[in-house]
């Protein structure tokens, strides 16, 4: 019973020691390995990581290990695999969009290899490619910036859902719309460059401050967005990956993916690092990947499978239960059955003012969200007022002119505060032309 | 050689000094008290000697081992006992756990261990109340518990801190004659400490009175109360009337002086070494109010024979209490006599030289 | 002063050395950093104090900090002064009912109104259907929405402080102004509340800081720009613009700095005005009057609403957790126990996660809480003030400032951060003040004595600590430990910004699981899970304590 106070104070020390020892070793048994590196959700990596590993246990008999290291965004994975400098911890280079892995194919960060049924994956899509011509990178899960709406709330709201970009300012959808900061998600940021590139510099800004007027308020992620939607507090979800309309609806939301005309094809691409250390392994993966089976996990994953030859209503049939939930929200049976209008996207401008776009949307139009709201709200009053005016055969000439020089003040130069001052004159013209 | 030597004992609380530099030797098997108001350094001595306060300087050293100078001895390996003033009796043992604590960290079997603290208790006289929790007893038990824990080791010294200055006015003066027995039956030596006067009386061979960090006096309890060494002493054993003055003569041969006051230009004062006083110095005739004779008309005496009225008088069942004032000079005065006269009326003050003495 | 408490003092200086001042040294080092160069300077903060926007935010969390101590004060005093003075029937529970937002997550809070509340939520639902409203009524997303939903929970903080204030007062005060003519409602303002200041202060601080550390609420009630939201969107989400990262380190130093002043100042004014001591004489515990019928009858209707709101939180999150699909409907109608299936089968991590850091936490901080407290009660080592002095500034600091100032400093030089150990650490650094100040009130009423018959016995110091103190200790330590265990287990503030792959605790997962919009329903099983577990600790304590309001008293004291 009694133990000396040195023992008693060993004994603490002892135990203090093992619990800082008790980290997960490494498993004894010998098993094949494979290392991933990348940016894609952890749902997708679990998915493969079960699917793979059921798959290697039934044909080689073997138990692998799977080893998925993810530093952070696209760039700052690469940025990982350049560290490595030849001798990589990982086998694959797998997720983010094929704008990085031409990158890393310049770099020679990768190296060519054509998985079995490379075949099966388009070469082109609306003008956009989907895999490499010299192998160096495949598509195994495309995705496409998009928007997204709550189908119940707009039905209870007496709502059409918005076909284009344009739709969207129609002041019916006022206070139903939610985005996210183009700094706090990347694809938020795509979806900027996507209406800059697509529509020219002057009208993208015109039309993000008239978006801006537009939101219930700002989101704090694009998967914030996914979930303010769902949950109907913003029927309507900007910038979204196409993905998570697919996942929200697995959670029993009725979300549905809503295909801007104007948008761009993210093809999530997968590809083998030069000097991997299980390469042996790392083809028997990429084979798989592309396989039927290998498919089935990447939608069980979360991501839109990249095959041509698949239909989501025999997959459901099969038993793969994210299939039923992919044809509701994309609405047609095969990723390669939508109807998509793409534009050029020239990558290397957008990443060489990345931070610029952030800034100027985040000084221009976030910081001054509301004095922007009054301001446009105020210009609206009296055009409406003007209106009027006009209707009653009043002399509108002045303050018509000074109405539209508001307008310009505030959708060109995002000058609001001038924009305001405007208006008000415009009103007063209105009473004492 | 002394038990335990005291050797100027240092003890500061940042600038405060709270045991002067104190010497003090303490004889086997004696029972010494520290005596002294609160904050005099008693209390620090008695815990330097414990162990529990590490002074600055000195050394003390028990039965020829210092304690300090051949490097600091943790209280755990003086082979001391101690009874704490609020008891520090652990709430959360029994009563034989509580007392057979020490015993339990020697080498010592479990059935000695029960027969030792069995024989402890019976001799503080708690003999059968070894499972109870000390919130089943009562104060007075408590401190029998205290008492037993500290002696059951058989310790060479036995430190005692106000042990008795939680319980009531009863209790307190049996305990004490209880504990003075038990210590000198059992020959240990023993150091008390406590602010009051009775209590040190009673149970110790010698005092020694503390005041601001030093012993001002070491002596038995008559030699204080009868010859104390200074002015402190005297206030602080007992009552004491003191009257200024200025000594006017020295009679070397009768060790007596000759005081001018407030009511006199002569009153004679005893003073044992009369060498050290010299005429024209300030000084205090002091006398205790017992001391003091009163009578209703002018007695016999010549010398030392002083009118006063009298202020208030008293009657506190087996003598009176007067305070008269002879010119202004107010003195305490205790008689065990019937005295008509009522207060405003004049009486008779003899002091007595023999008894009224000459404090600086 | 013995030279092994000088040894276990600065071991204890250098843990607090490489826990707290080394990463909070470099977080403040981070932000005078000027990006793209290898310059440092003021130029972060001059920034900081000229751009409109980061004064906006600053101006709005100051104004949210106002409203919500004002909030919180007007519906706290009449409802401490009820707990504290009128005679009811239900004293207890509803007492616990309204403390409860101490112990449960401020984020749980936060799901069940957004459920509740929210546009499409139960009560705009119920409302539409019967007509009273034709568009969904806004009633959180917005600073009324943040001040709501904060006041729920720090209300808890303001009722401790007054209602203890209420009734410590010496009757006898309120008795003198009564016997000069001063009526009830003058000698309330005129005396009672007056002397319950210092004891609402303590409490107050704490409710006005509360905007400088809560991020989480305004990122999901979209309200960013409160300064903690703005820091942690800054850092977390800078992608590759490491002038909008310092930025944001910036705003979590003037967080700090506005905290640790503040608090600094309150503790200044209470130690300055403590009235207690003023009285003496009379042992009765206060006044406890018995109202008229109608005063009663409004006390308890204010007990119930207050009590209600309470309640939304539990009872939300549990039909919440027992459905899936609960969206546009007033109450779920598809009932399953999938949620748990998922969490205990499929991600079982999660909650061995919690539990696991938890508990280490839980060990550092007694194995480190009662040592310092030992050094600070019982002994004169130099700089034991200090010691006492760093750890309770750290209750002020901002949890967000902790968790970034580990990411700093944890990663190159020393790289900590790369272990799951940093968890634990993390978690044990945070909340670490808590528990050493319930050992610190213990240890104090342990008479030093006791100890020191133990050392004349013939014990050494470490044998009197495991048989004299620690048993003596331990009450008040439980106490303190399942707190500190409550604690840490919601801690979520600084392990989001620490936590990888596989770490993920609790919190974390329910914020994931909401915040990614997918698994609401396992989100709400989650922290249902978590206020159960909660509730189970809570029961423990008042078995130790003797009561849940001791238990809750310790978590405010």
């Amino acid at each position: 019973m009694r133990m000396t106070s040195s023992v008693k104070i060993g004994f603490i020390f002892l135990c203090m020691a093992l619990m800082f020892l008790a980290v997960p070793g490494p498993d004894a048994q010998a098993a094949d390995k494979l290392g991933w590196v990348g940016p894609v959700y952890t749902e997708l990596a679990e998915s493969l990581t079960r699917g793979f590993k059921a798959y290697y246990k039934k044909t080689y008999g073997k138990d692998v290990d799977i080893t998925f290291v993810k530093p952070g965004g696209w760039p700052v994975c690469l940025d990982k695999v350049r560290l490595w400098g030849g001798k990589p911890d990982a086998d694959i280079f797998l997720g983010a969009g094929a704008p990085a892995h031409e990158i890393a194919k310049k770099e020679g960060l990768i190296v060519p290899y054509r998985p079995k049924d490379w075949d099966m994956v388009p070469a082109k899509w609306g003008g956009m490619k989907v895999k490499d011509q010299d192998d160096y990178w495949t598509c195994f899960a495309p995705w496409i910036v998009t928007n997204l709406y709550n189908q119940k709330v707009l039905k209870k709201l007496r709502l059409p859902p918005p076909k284009t970009w344009h739709d969207l300012l129609n002041p019916i959808y006022r206070g139903n719309i939610v985005h996210t900061l183009p700094y706090a998600s990347g694809t938020m940021h795509e979806t900027i460059e996507i209406l800059i590139q697509g529509f020219g510099e002057k009208e993208a800004w015109r039309y993000l401050r008239l978006l801006a007027a537009q939101l219930a308020r700002f989101s704090t992620g694009s998967t914030d967005t996914t979930q303010l939607t769902a949950r109907g507090e913003a029927p309507i979800g900007i910038a979204q990956p196409q993905m998570n309309a697919m996942a929200a609806r697995k959670d029993g939301y009725p979300v549905r993916d809503l295909l801007p005309e104007k948008t761009i094809l993210v093809p999530e691409a997968v590809a083998l690092l030069k000097g991997a250390p299980n390469e042996k392994v790392g083809k028997i993966f990429l084979d798989w990947l592309f396989s039927m089976d290998g498919q089935k996990s990447v939608l069980e994953g979360r991501y839109f499978a990249a095959r041509k030859d698949i239909k989501f209503s025999v997959w459901e049939k099969e038993g793969v239960e994210m299939a039923k939930h992919a044809k509701k929200a994309l609405g047609v049976d095969s990723f390669w059955d939508l109807k998509v209008g793409f534009i050029e996207y020239d990558l290397d401008l957008a990443a060489s003012r990345w931070d610029e776009v952030n800034k100027k949307y985040e000084y221009e139009i976030y910081r001054k969200w509301g004095k922007l709201k009054s301001s446009l709200f105020l210009i609206e009053e009296v055009e409406g007022e003007i209106a009027v005016a006009k209707a009653e055969n009043m002399s509108v000439a002045k303050a018509e002119a000074k109405i539209k020089e508001a307008r310009e003040l505030f959708e060109y130069q995002g000058k609001y505060a001038a924009a305001r001052l405007a208006a008000s004159k415009a009103r007063a013209l209105l009473v004492s032309p | 050689m002394a038990f335990i030597e005291i050797k100027s004992l240092l003890k500061r609380y940042k600038d405060v000094v709270a045991v002067n530099s104190i010497q003090l030797d303490i004889e086997k098997g004696e029972m010494l008290t520290l005596l002294g108001p609160s904050g005099c350094g008693k209390t620090t001595t008695l815990r330097c000697i414990a162990g529990l306060e590490k002074p600055e300087d000195g050394d003390i050293v028990i039965d020829g081992k210092s304690l300090l100078s051949k490097g600091f001895v943790q209280p755990s390996k003086r082979g001391i006992g101690m009874v704490f003033q609020n008891y520090a009796v652990w709430p959360h043992m029994k009563v034989f756990n509580n007392v057979a604590y020490g015993l339990k960290l020697q080498k010592i079997s479990k059935k000695e261990i029960r027969e030792k603290v069995r024989n402890v208790l019976d001799l503080v006289g708690l003999g059968g109340l070894e499972d109870r929790y000390p919130s089943q007893l009562s104060g007075g038990q408590q401190q029998r518990v205290a008492l037993a824990r500290a002696l059951v080791r058989n310790p060479k010294v036995l430190l005692l801190d106000e042990p008795l200055s939680n319980l009531d006015a009863k209790l307190r003066e049996e305990l004490r004659f209880e504990i003075k027995s038990l210590v000198r039956r059992m020959g240990i030596t023993s150091v008390y400490v406590t602010h009051d006067q009775a209590e040190a009386m009673v149970i110790s061979d010698r005092i020694a009175v503390m005041n601001a960090g030093n012993v001002v006096q070491l002596g038995s309890a008559q030699e204080i109360y009868e010859q104390p060494a200074d002015r402190f002493v005297a206030d602080f054993i007992g009552t004491m009337n003191f009257i200024s003055g200025e000594i006017t003569q020295v009679f070397q041969d009768k060790e007596q002086v000759s005081v001018r006051t407030d009511f006199s230009d002569k009153l004679l004062c005893k003073i044992p070494h009369s060498g050290e006083a010299k005429p024209g110095e300030a000084a205090y005739a002091s006398i205790r109010p017992e001391d003091v004779e009163v009578f209703a008309d002018p007695p016999q005496e010549k010398q030392n024979v002083f009118k006063g009225t009298i202020d208030n008088k008293a009657y506190l069942g087996n003598f009176l209490y007067l305070f008269v004032s002879m010119n202004g000079t107010k003195v305490r005065v205790q008689i065990s006599h019937y005295l008509p006269q009522e207060e405003g009326q004049e009486i008779y003050l003899f002091l007595n030289p023999q008894k009224c003495k000459l404090l600086f | 002063m013995f030279r092994g408490h000088t040894y276990l003092a600065a071991f204890l200086w250098l843990v607090i050395a490489f826990l707290v001042i080394y990463p909070l040294s470099i977080l403040v080092g981070e932000s005078f950093k000027i990006s793209g160069t290898d310059a440092r300077g003021l130029g972060n903060y001059l920034e900081f104090f000229k751009d409109t926007y980061y004064l906006k935010c600053f101006g709005n969390t100051l104004l949210l900090s106002t409203l919500l101590l004002l909030t919180t004060t007007v519906f706290g005093i009449p409802l401490a002064y009820i707990l504290a003075r009128y005679q009811h029937w239900g004293k207890t529970v509803f007492t616990a009912l309204i403390l409860l937002p101490i112990v449960l997550p401020a984020f749980a809070g936060v799901f069940a109104f957004i459920i509740f509340f929210g546009k499409y939520g139960t009560l705009n639902l119920l409302l539409m259907d019967i007509g009273l409203i034709e568009k969904p009524i806004n009633f959180i997303y917005g600073i009324h929405g943040l001040v709501f939903i904060q006041s729920l929970h720090m209300l808890p903080f303001i009722v401790l402080g007054l209602s203890a204030g209420f009734t410590n007062i010496d009757p006898s005060f309120e008795e003198a102004a009564e016997v000069e003519g001063a009526g009830g409602i003058r000698r309330f303002f005129t005396i009672s509340l007056p002397l319950c200041t210092p004891s609402y202060l303590a409490g107050a601080v704490l409710v006005f800081l509360w905007p400088f550390t809560d991020w989480l609420t305004p990122l999901i009630l979209g309200q960013v720009d409160i300064l903690p939201s703005v820091s942690y969107i800054n850092i977390a989400y800078h992608f590759t613009d490491i002038h909008r990262k310092y930025m944001g380190i910036v705003a979590v130093v003037v967080s700090s700095i506005v905290c640790i002043s503040l608090f600094l100042l309150a503790r200044w004014w209470v130690e300055k005005r403590k009235y207690t001591g003023l009285s003496k004489g009379t042992t009765s515990e206060g006044r406890v009057i018995n109202p008229g019928p109608v005063m009663k009858a409004c006390a308890y209707v204010y007990m119930i609403f207050i009590s209600f709101l309470v309640l939304l939180i539990p009872v939300v999150l549990g039909l919440a957790a027992f459905s899936r699909r609960w969206v546009f409907e007033a109450f779920p109608t598809y009932w399953t126990l999938e949620n748990f299936r998922v969490i205990l089968l499929q991600s079982p991590g999660l909650i061995k996660n919690s539990f696991l850091f938890s508990g280490i936490a839980l060990i550092l901080g007694v194995s480190f809480g009662l040592p310092v407290a030992y050094i600070i009660v019982r002994t004169r080592v130099r700089g034991k003030d200090a010691l006492d002095f760093v750890i309770t500034l750290m209750l002020a600091f901002p949890g967000i400032a902790i968790g970034v100032s580990y990411l700093l400093a944890f990663w190159d030089t020393i790289p900590l951060a790369t272990y799951w150990i940093i968890m634990p650490l993390a978690l044990f650094a945070r909340r670490l003040p808590y528990f050493l100040r319930m050992a610190h009130a213990s240890y104090l009423q342990l008479d030093p004595s006791l100890e020191e018959a133990s050392e004349v016995s013939g014990a050494g110091k470490v044998h009197t600590f495991f048989h004299i103190s620690l048993p003596l200790l331990l009450k008040g330590v439980l106490v303190g430990v399942v707190m500190f265990f409550i604690m840490a287990f919601q801690e979520i503030s600084t392990a989001v910004f620490l936590y990888r792959g596989g770490w993920e605790t609790l919190p974390i997962g329910i914020y994931l699981n909401w915040h990614r919009g997918m698994e609401f329903g396992i989100a709400a099983a989650m922290a249902f899970l978590m206020i159960v577990i909660t509730f189970i600790l809570l029961l423990i304590i008042s078995r130790i304590s003797g009561g849940v309001l001791k238990a809750a008293w310790g978590a405010a004291d």
